[in-house]
């Protein structure tokens, strides 16, 4: 089979009613949190979860991936039209879109944003199609060695190259793996850190972690900080989006080379949303004829990251899908999503499943053209959620914390963790403990123990081997690299990481 | 709360932090080697990779908290009554779906999240409980078929 077969193959699943249904769940679900402060798509994924479990896989996977990439149009609403980010990327959006919006062309910068978005995602879905499969034919020669490295590179990078502190990151890591490692070995059948309690055999569940992680602890942090917005959703009109001739000129090339960036930025492990935007945002800065005209409503500072941002969406798909590592915390609740559906993630994903990989990836096309359709002609709808004020919402959304965690097992015993982990993930908030690396080291922690079995099984307990196989041993001296680097930033100037960016940075 | 800016001569939020993670990475680790087999690299037992994992997170715990005894730091700033009052919630739901039913469980936890930021109403927060439980019990009861009765009487059995 050549590619256009797989792409046949992939459009013939995607396009089939139920899917067509659960992809527009998706990406409406992640425009509504997009647009609202105080609630994520982490959080959102991660009460989905619970009900995807009746679900097909690639249902499951294609709604859930759709309130992620969902998330990124309805963040630079907010940003738009009220310099309120509604997501961390989101913020680069408002350094011009807000300026623009206040000299009345709002409308401009969000007919703009959705279509760089677009653009930027369809180019991140041509690089997901070319590149995973390559990758994939690369990485199905990985024995467990090599897995455990590359799986340590992944984490490491994630939690040190825009963090602020890498020895928080790499400590949250471990946390992680050792939650994750509650419950039954599989290889000795020894229950550990369960403490008789006979819930825990089967570990803690993946969706109260990252409810309590990012849901209740992000509830308790918002409470009393978010405030409402009033905007006239009449002043947004279909007319006031179209574009002048100078517009146009002006942004089609921000479009393509913003793409560009985030297509680099979006695989590799560390480089998120955040740094594509902000690399997006620099390098037009740079490249303009007049800097000046920046962060005064710069059309350009508009559509480069939004473009940046959805293609680092697009592409951060594909480490997860072709390797099975993922490189943020969403990536790694999507890849616990499908190994609860009894999917092993790995190079061989992509030609023993077909139907799901090729299936997701045509679905990422269609969730964006409904993206587009939901964010302009249907703005105002969005514009007038921002109303409702937060202290509305929040019990709302704990109800269906709540509801969520008891749909896991039909049990109340994982209700009383997310209770208790909430608490927890707020302490590490208030410690300025980054949740994200948790989350991944919690779902990869078991694989890596078994990988790591199993390569020491093939060394005969010589740890050698991670630095004697060539691929194994580049990785490992990519890590040390790594966190060399990151040390000898936090010596230099204590909290500024390797790409630390922030807003205050580029307005200058 | 309050964000005085002065100088306490020490980075409070991570001594505690760093002492956390130093406690529970040795809590992990002592654990292991107690009660699960170490075996050898070759052959690993349960309590290996955990044991080694543990002692890894102390020394980072260790390496957060010690300078942070020779810095200032920030005031740190907790939301203790949103804290307390939306864990409540989720624990007295927790404790109601399965004995008064999902209908009276959500009642009980809106009502008293809705106390932690204290800007709706009685009459409010009633509309928000009937909204909420009547919403949540049409798409989780009936939508989704979710094994949930909306009242259960707990006396009668």
């Amino acid at each position: 089979m050549n590619i256009i077969d797989y792409v046949l193959v992939g459009l013939e699943t995607a396009t089939t009613w139920q899917n067509l249904w659960y992809c527009f769940v998706g990406v409406f679900l992640g425009t509504l949190v997009g647009v609202l402060p105080g609630i994520g798509s982490l959080a959102t994924i991660a009460m989905l979860l619970p009900f995807t479990f009746s679900l097909n896989p690639t249902s499951a996977i294609i709604m859930l991936a759709g309130v992620y990439y969902g998330g990124a149009y309805g963040g630079s609403t907010t940003s738009i039209l009220l310099n309120v980010p509604g997501s961390a990327s989101a913020s680069v959006a408002c350094l011009d879109g807000y300026p623009m919006s206040r000299q009345g062309r709002g409308g401009i910068a969000l007919f703009g944003a959705a279509v760089a978005s677009f653009v930027g995602a369809t180019i991140g879905i041509l690089a997901m199609m070319f590149l995973s499969p390559t990758l994939a034919g690369v990485a199905i020669q990985f024995g467990p060695t090599e897995y455990v490295s590359v799986m340590i590179l992944g984490l490491i990078a994630a939690a040190t190259v825009s963090s602020g502190s890498p020895l928080k990151g790499i400590a949250m890591i471990i946390c992680g793996i050792l939650l994750g490692l509650v419950g039954t070995d599989v290889n000795s059948g020894v229950m550990r850190y369960a403490f008789g309690v006979p819930e825990l055999s089967d570990g803690l569940a993946l969706p109260v972690i990252a409810m309590a992680l990012f849901g209740v602890s992000e509830m308790i942090e918002s409470v009393g900080k978010v405030e409402s917005s009033m905007i006239d959703p009449k002043a947004i009109t279909l007319k006031s989006m179209v574009p002048t001739r100078d517009d146009v000129k002006r942004a089609w090339k921000p479009i393509l080379r913003g793409s560009l960036v985030g297509s680099i930025f979006g695989p590799l492990p560390g480089t998120g949303a955040l740094v594509s935007c902000f690399g997006a945002y620099a390098i037009e800065k740079k490249l303009a004829d007049d800097p000046s005209r920046f962060g005064k409503g710069a059309i350009e500072g508009v559509v480069a990251p939004e473009a940046a941002n959805n293609a680092n969406d697009q592409t951060s798909f594909i480490p997860t899908m072709s390797l099975g590592i993922p490189d943020n915390a969403v990536m790694a609740l999507l890849l616990g999503a499908l190994m609860i559906h009894g999917i092993s993630p790995g190079p061989q994903l992509i030609t023993e499943k077909p139907q799901l990989f090729w299936g997701l990836i045509m679905s990422f096309w269609i969730g964006n053209i409904m993206l587009v359709i939901l964010n302009l002609p249907l703005i105002s709808i969005w514009v007038r959620l921002l109303s409702v004020p937060y202290y509305v919402m929040y019990p709302i959304i704990m109800v269906l914390v709540g509801i969520g965690a008891y749909s896991i097992n039909n049990s109340t015993f994982d209700v009383m963790v997310v209770a208790i982990a909430g608490v927890m993930g707020y302490g590490l908030r208030v410690l300025k403990m980054p949740p994200a690396p948790l989350l991944m080291g919690f779902v990869l922690g078991p694989l890596m123990e078994e990988y790591l079995r199993r390569a020491m099984l093939l060394s005969r307990g010589s740890f050698m081997t991670f630095i004697e196989r060539p691929i194994s041993g580049t990785m490992f001296a990519l890590t040390a690299l790594l966190i060399l680097w990151s040390v000898y930033a936090t010596i230099r100037g204590r909290k500024r990481a390797l790409l630390r960016p922030t807003v205050e940075n580029l307005a200058k | 709360m309050t964000t005085t800016v002065r100088s306490t001569g020490r980075d409070y939020r991570d001594i505690i932090g760093g002492g956390v993670l130093l406690a529970f990475g040795l809590f992990c680790a002592l654990y292991a080697q107690e009660h699960y087999k170490l075996g050898s690299p070759t052959r690993m037992g349960p309590g290996w990779f955990p044991m080694y994992l543990g002692y890894l997170l102390a020394i980072l715990g260790a390496l957060i908290m010690v300078p942070a005894f020779f810095r200032d730091g920030e005031p740190m700033d907790m939301q203790w009554r949103p804290m307390a009052l939306i864990t409540l919630g989720v624990l007295l739901f927790a404790a109601a779906v399965k004995t008064i039913g999902l209908a009276p469980a959500i009642a009980l936890q809106v009502a008293v999240s809705v106390v932690a930021d204290d800007k709706l109403g009685i009459r409010g927060t009633a509309i928000l409980v009937a909204c909420t439980a009547t919403a949540a019990w049409l798409i989780f009861h009936v939508g989704l078929g979710l094994q949930l009765p909306a009242f259960i009487w707990p006396f009668e059995q």
